[in-house]
């Protein structure tokens, strides 16, 4: 028991010793490994958007797939029965536009009025839509690979010197994801050589580029873009919602900054980007073992690199 | 003995802690955090929308009913930033105002937003027409209107329906319910017929303000009244003249020594902008309209043209070859400190100012082809959205997002060719369309919105 314990207690120190002295160069090494990887992201990010199937083949066309309109139509509530005489004030799913603006012209004019909202809707839960199961899509096995794992071989020894690194190199890459805001980067990083159980159990959760992308690039299909317009440039509209492990919606998505939505040309386009969400859920190919670090989602449209003049 | 078996342990517990706990900052932080991403383009296809046939009781409000659809979706699927889904592909029948669509059969058909509405006659006999919008995803009410007019004025309810329905899905205001002035022209070169036209934008309801018998060039819309101003070679000389759409009057802008042209409205509708060719020399002139006092803008030995205000009316841009070529200025209101913009290769004129201010439209000439471009009021961002043999007088729709004009086939030896037409073009380049008029059309331009003209 005590030669256990002193052996233990010799081999951290031991441990600790290497942390401090190894430190400086061991980071160097992880550095030099960092540069190629960047690098590396916008290969794939480029090989990824080159293949416009992935989506395509998801689009629902009534056409290709007949059967599906009846069991969707069945699932769907049917419309509620005309309303009553006007008893009792609907409750508005939307309030109609005021349409003060638009003043009466004289006699034959047309004269605009707001309409009275329609009936209620069917109980707040709303009808997620359940659109027909797409096509499984090939995994895309020429994406991953590129992350290039180094060869396991060193792991197999166990050294101590690694352990500092890790724990080092832990706090360091923690500590600006907490507060930077550059999104997409701080998840970009794929894992670093996998040198030990421990580094793989860390960054196993982690997404990888090809998997942030794919998420961005089947968004980036659906969305239709407000161009033209004067402040389309600096347009920033941010949707938030949370999946189900199959990527489907847990709930409708979320406009944050809902306090400029009294813009109208801000609430066309922050509608837009919902309704990009809404038309490309359940999103495709996400890695179930790694739910946790999809399940809640916050998007960032801004159709910058669209509107270059 | 015990106290130094004991401190090693102590020792290693309280190490074996810190690796615990910094694994778990390490994998929990991840975990807890949104997955943030940007999205930085999406498609620009256009918009898939499902207009559906307005539903009547009787047999003329079910026609009036379809026909306001398709005017509706014509104009929308103009814009070029809207589809409308073909007709006979819908599943769900016409529902009329009172019911919720089932929108996962509008979904089924990729319709991202849905129009339905009804048609119906009120007691007194008007037309009444409701309509609502429907956002087929989200499953909720974008807008909904109520019009009343008579009947004959449906075409008109069409177009406010378009306008609304334009405006509340892309944020900016429609141009449907406008019309256009333009130049229409026949007859063989050496004797052509020109005669002022009037139509609506999509090219209903046209018919001629002048017959043909004098020369008429560049019509302007007032911004503020159905008036228009325009050049008359009446008894041969040639004048500004205001011509009154409501009543059918034309009343003489001023008699002028020498030759007047290129007149166009202050922003205010009050004013009218033009040039005055006298003793060889061309500057800009402004006019009260009401107590008729001349003011001279520019006084430059050089040829000072086709001034058009801001919108803010603060500024005025105008054409002028003082520095040896045809080039873009920008000057204040009064004339002071003019200031050249357009600095590219090739030879620029008739600049027009948005009406939402933020560009200045041009017909560019270089290497002998012409365009229709736009660049900021600082000379910046030039883009040519246009080119062909000949492409001239840009005029602006009221939201300035679509720009008019007009194109000129080359004329062959034969005398075959020369043909004029007018063709509209977004902003972004995309959408050039013919826009079909009865005969030639030439010089168009474009009312403001017809509901804030009065």
């Amino acid at each position: 028991m005590r030669a256990a314990i002193t052996i233990s207690v010799a081999f951290h120190f031991a441990l600790a010793a290497a942390a401090w002295t190894g430190v400086p160069v061991l980071f160097r090494d992880v550095l030099r490994e960092d540069t190629p990887i960047i690098v590396e992201l916008v290969a794939i990010d480029e090989e990824t958007r080159a293949a416009p199937q992935v989506v395509k083949k998801e689009e629902p066309d009534p056409e290709d797939e007949p059967p599906k309109p009846e069991p969707v139509k069945a699932a769907l509530a049917p419309p509620p029965p005309p309303p009553p005489a006007p008893v009792a004030e609907p409750t508005p799913p939307a309030p109609p536009e005021k349409v003060a603006a638009l003043p009466p012209p004289p006699k034959p004019e047309p004269k605009p009025e707001a309409v009275e909202p329609p009936p209620p809707p069917p109980p707040e839960t709303r009808i997620i839509p359940d659109p027909p199961t797409p096509k499984p899509v090939p995994p895309r096995t020429d994406v991953r690979p590129r992350t290039k794992p180094t060869p396991p071989s060193k792991a197999a020894t166990f050294d101590a010197g690694r352990i500092s690194v890790l724990i080092d190199k832990s706090r360091k890459e923690t500590t600006p994801e907490a507060d930077s805001e550059e999104a997409p980067k701080k998840f970009l990083q794929p894992p670093p050589v996998q040198q030990s159980p421990v580094r793989q159990a860390a960054v196993g959760n982690r997404l990888t580029i090809s998997e942030v992308d794919a998420i961005r690039f089947q968004i980036e299909q659906c969305w239709n873009v407000p161009a033209g317009s004067r402040d389309a440039r600096d347009l920033v509209i941010r949707i938030q919602f949370s999946l189900k492990p199959d990527g489907s919606l847990k709930a409708p998505p979320v406009i944050l900054d809902r306090e400029r939505m009294g813009d109208g040309f801000y609430r066309a386009a922050a509608e837009s980007a919902r309704r990009a969400v809404l038309l490309c859920t359940p999103l495709k190919n996400l890695p179930t073992a790694k739910y946790d670090r999809w399940q809640e989602i916050t998007l960032t449209f801004n159709p910058r690199d669209m509107l270059g003049g | 003995m015990t106290i130094v078996r004991r401190l090693p342990t102590t020792v290693l517990s309280i190490f074996l802690t810190a690796i615990v706990v910094a694994q778990m900052a390490f994998t929990a932080r991840p975990a807890a955090a949104q997955l943030q991403i940007d999205i930085t383009r999406g498609n620009v296809d256009p918009l898939p929308i499902a207009i559906g046939d307005l539903t009547g009781a009787t047999p003329d409000t079910v026609q009036v009913g379809r026909d306001i659809a398709g005017v509706v979706a014509a104009n929308l699927e103009r814009s070029g930033l809207f589809r409308a889904i073909e007709r006979s592909a819908f599943i769900e029948d016409p529902i009329g105002i009172t019911l919720r669509p089932r929108f996962g059969d509008w979904r089924l058909i990729n319709a991202q937003a849905l129009v339905t509405g009804a048609a119906s006659r009120e007691s007194d006999g008007r037309l009444r027409v409701e309509f609502r919008l429907w956002d087929t995803f989200a499953e909720q009410q974008m807008t909904g209107l109520v019009y009343a007019a008579n009947i004959e004025n449906w075409r008109r309810i069409s177009h406010l329906i378009s306008d609304a329905i334009y405006k509340r899905l892309t944020g900016e205001d429609g141009y449907f319910d406008t019309r256009i002035v333009y130049i229409s022209e026949t007859g063989a070169a050496d004797r052509r017929i020109k005669r002022l036209a009037l139509m609506d934008q999509d090219g209903s309801g046209h018919r001629f303000l002048t017959d043909g018998k004098d020369l008429v060039l560049t019509p302007r819309f007032s911004p503020t009244r159905q008036e228009i101003t325009y050049l008359s070679y009446f008894g041969d000389r040639p004048r500004v003249y205001i011509y009154n759409i409501d009543t059918g009057q034309q009343e003489i802008l001023g008699d002028f020594p020498g030759m007047t042209f290129a007149p166009r409205f202050s922003p205010d509708g009050n004013r009218v902008i033009m040039t005055l060719a006298a003793d060889g020399n061309s500057d800009i002139y402004t006019m009260d309209i009401r107590t008729r006092r001349v003011e001279q803008l520019t006084r430059n030995p050089a040829i000072d043209t086709s001034p058009s205000f801001a919108p803010d009316g603060t500024r005025i841009t105008f054409n002028s070859d003082r520095s040896g070529t045809q080039q873009i200025y920008v000057m204040n209101a009064d004339g002071s400190d003019p200031k050249r913009i357009s600095f590219g290769d090739g030879r620029y004129a008739t600049p027009v100012w948005s009406p939402r201010g933020d560009l200045i439209a041009f017909t560019k000439f270089r290497q002998g082809r012409f365009h229709i471009g736009i660049m900021r009021p600082d000379g910046s961002g030039e883009r040519l959205l246009t080119e062909s043999f000949l492409d001239e007088a840009p005029t602006w729709a009221p939201n300035g997002r679509v720009i008019m004009f007009f194109r000129q086939q080359p004329r062959s030896d034969d005398g075959s060719g020369g043909e004029v037409s007018l063709w509209s073009v977004d902003l972004t380049g995309f959408n050039q369309r013919r826009v079909v008029t009865p005969l030639d059309g030439s010089d168009p331009a474009w009312s403001p919105l017809f509901s804030e003209s009065r």
